[in-house]
C-alpha cells in the first residue's frame, strides 16, 4: 500500500522528479570529473571523459521512470492530461459537453429515483400484499396513502393484522374490527367507521 | 567485468544488495556509492549510471531507502541516500538469500 502512495506521488510530480534525477547525475558527474582531474587530466579532457563514462543519461532517467511507473498507469495517466488540455483549449465545447452530461445524468437519476419508490420498491411494512386500500369512494394513489394527506383524508391503507394496541404507519386499519387508523395532519388517530369500505389494493 | 551498465552483468537483485551494504555505513551519493563499490571491489565493479539510478529508484519506490539534499565535497548540490528500517531488514533477508544461492551455484558447479 506504501509502494501504490509512493507511486502516486511520483506521478503527481514526476516532472519535477525527473528534472531532480538528472540534476543528480550530472552531479555525478562533476564528482567523476574532478576525480578524473586529480588523476592529472587537463579539465576539459576530464569533462569528455567524464561524459564518456557516464553512458546513456537519457535511458538512465527513461529506466528511472519505468520503475515508478506501470506501463498502463502511465499510458492513462498522458490520456487524461491530453484530454485536460484539449478542454482547456476549446472551453465552450468543453462546457456544452460537461452541461449535457450533467443534465443528462440528473435527469436520469431523478427519474428513476421516482420510478423506483412508486413501482419498484415495496411498502415499508411487513407483508405488503395483505394491505388494502380503504375508501370513501374517491380514489387516491396507494403511495400518497401514507404519506402526506389532508385532515380530511380518503383513503387509508388497511392491513388485517392491525391491531387496537398499535397504530404505527398510520395508514393501518382493522377491517374486521371497523376501525380504520386515519392520518390527520401530524397526529394520528383511530377512528371507528363504517363508511368505509376496504377494497384491493 | 567492465562497466557494469545493464543490471544483467550481475545476478538479478544484486545490485540492490550491494547498494544496501554500501549505505550500512551511512549516507552517500550515488558516485559515493559507485566508487565505494568499485574500492572495495578492487576495481572489479565498475557500476554505471544508467544501472545505478534505476537501481536507486526501485529502493526508493520500496522504501529500503530515502533520499537527501546535500551539497557534495565538491560543494555541488548532491542526493544522499540513507538505509531506512526497512532497508536494513531488508539486507538481512536478502543477504542470507545470496549466500543460499551462491551456495547452490556452487555446489553445481562443484559436481563432476
Amino acid at each position: 500500500m506504501n509502494t501504490f502512495f509512493r507511486r502516486l506521488r511520483y506521478l503527481l510530480q514526476s516532472s519535477r522528479r525527473e528534472a531532480e534525477l538528472r540534476e543528480e547525475i550530472e552531479a555525478h558527474r562533476a564528482l567523476r570529473q574532478g576525480a578524473f582531474e586529480r588523476d592529472g587530466l587537463e579539465p576539459e579532457d576530464a569533462a569528455h571523459a567524464s561524459r564518456r563514462a557516464l553512458g546513456n543519461v537519457a535511458l538512465a532517467v527513461d529506466d528511472a521512470r519505468d520503475v515508478w511507473t506501470i506501463r498502463t498507469v502511465d499510458g492513462v495517466w498522458q490520456d487524461v492530461r491530453a484530454a485536460l488540455r484539449g478542454l482547456r483549449k476549446s472551453q465552450g465545447f468543453a462546457l456544452v459537453a460537461i452541461g449535457t452530461l450533467a443534465l443528462g445524468i440528473g435527469v436520469n437519476t431523478a427519474l428513476f429515483s421516482i420510478f423506483s419508490s412508486l413501482i419498484l420498491r415495496p411498502l415499508p411494512v411487513r407483508d405488503p400484499g395483505s394491505l388494502a386500500l380503504l375508501t370513501n369512494g374517491s380514489w387516491y394513489p396507494c403511495a400518497a396513502a401514507g404519506t402526506s394527506r389532508p385532515a380530511t383524508a380518503s383513503a387509508a391503507l388497511l392491513s388485517p393484522s392491525w391491531t387496537k394496541r398499535s397504530c404505527a404507519g398510520s395508514y393501518r386499519a382493522s377491517s374486521r374490527s371497523g376501525s380504520a387508523c386515519v392520518w390527520e395532519g401530524m397526529n394520528t388517530r383511530a377512528t371507528r367507521s363504517s363508511a368505509w369500505s376496504p377494497m384491493p389494493c | 567485468m567492465g562497466l557494469t551498465n545493464t543490471p544483467s552483468d550481475l545476478l538479478p537483485g544484486t545490485l540492490e544488495l550491494l547498494i544496501l551494504k554500501t549505505l550500512m555505513n551511512g549516507a552517500k551519493h550515488g558516485y559515493g556509492i559507485v566508487e565505494h563499490l568499485r574500492l572495495a571491489s578492487d576495481d572489479v565493479l565498475r557500476v554505471g549510471e544508467s544501472a545505478l539510478y534505476p537501481a536507486l529508484q526501485r529502493l526508493l519506490l520500496k522504501g529500503w531507502v530515502k533520499a537527501e539534499w546535500g551539497t557534495s565535497e565538491n560543494n555541488r548540490r548532491a542526493r544522499y541516500y540513507t538505509l531506512t528500517a526497512r532497508g536494513r531488514k531488508q539486507l538481512a533477508a536478502e543477504r542470507a538469500e545470496f549466500d543460499r544461492m551462491v551456495g547452490a551455484i556452487q555446489q553445481v558447479l562443484g559436481t563432476t
